[in-house]
């Protein structure tokens, strides 16, 4: 059914409508939870404090952008705030973790892209991703996990198209910077 | 650096892939459980029958208590301080001046 249909039916006060909502976007809101918070009992904690906070702010969804947009704005402030609380209690830096995790690294940046990945290479995953100043990482994982559109990520960050590139370009070149002594072993 | 550039290809496929998620019917109700307890108080005729008569009915029958058992007590004590004895027809016998 369609958002709009469903947000109408909700206004008129059936409940059973957001249930809708919710399903629908679950496994998004959580894939964007996970990116960003790297532990997904709290990401599952943050994905449900999102949708009540829609809930109750639905009111002054005004239809000027599309209903997900507006969702993962909500999704991206949230866990924003949640990832640059979590990042002061960081106890690993990049040099640390390049060196005790190096070579498992670079064997995780060989594999085809088809390959599975496993427990041990979700956790390295993790780990990296969790170095990343939480705007970058939020910057990537709309672009590249969610696969949003660069109007949909100015619609989710309320910045200009140029913001959203500039943005993107400086996320991507510090995640390159850091893994360039494997990217060089291998001639990329 | 274009979306195309294989360095950072080799880096989307290792480090930015989608986590696997499950979608839930725990989840959900989960969701729709925390909306329903951070609902604010809104005033309905039958939340107000739900709660206010037993809550009436209950403050009536404590009031009709506290009311009559004083009263009764204080009665006895009365009698009893101002040396006031009734016999079993519940006439005066003597009053002790």
């Amino acid at each position: 059914m369609e958002d709009q249909i469903l947000i109408q039916k909700v206004h008129a006060g059936d409940q059973a409508a957001y249930t809708e909502i919710v399903r629908k976007y679950q496994t998004r809101l959580l894939q964007l939870c996970i990116s960003m918070l790297h532990d997904e009992k709290e990401a599952e904690d943050a994905a449900q404090e999102v949708f009540v906070k829609a809930f109750y702010a639905l009111d002054r969804f005004q239809g000027k952008s599309t209903f997900y947009t507006w969702l993962y704005r909500i999704a991206a402030n949230h866990c924003l705030d949640v990832a640059r609380k979590k990042s002061r209690r960081r106890t690993m830096s990049w040099d640390q973790l390049l060196e005790e995790k190096g070579d498992k690294i670079e064997r995780l940046l060989a594999k085809h892209p088809q390959t599975p990945q496993d427990t041990g290479d979700h956790e390295l995953v993790h780990q990296v991703l969790a170095l990343l100043p939480p705007d970058y990482r939020l910057i990537l994982t709309l672009r590249e996990i969610q696969g949003l559109s660069y109007e949909e990520m100015t619609e989710v960050l309320h910045c200009s198209l140029a913001a959203v590139k500039s943005r993107l370009r400086r996320a991507r070149e510090e995640f390159k910077e850091k893994l360039r002594h494997f990217l060089k072993a291998d001639n990329v | 650096m274009n979306d195309h550039d294989p360095g950072w290809e080799k880096i989307k496929c290792a480090f930015l892939r989608p986590p696997e998620v499950r979608p839930s019917d725990a989840f959900v109700w989960q969701v729709m459980e925390k909306i329903e307890a951070r609902k604010p108080f809104a005033f309905d005729l039958s939340s107000f029958f739900r709660w206010a008569v037993p809550t009436f009915a209950v403050m009536t029958a404590a009031l009709f208590v506290i009311s009559v058992w004083p009263v009764a007590s204080d009665e006895a004590l009365a009698q009893e301080l101002a040396g006031i004895q009734l016999d079993s027809n519940g006439d005066m016998l003597e009053v002790d001046l």
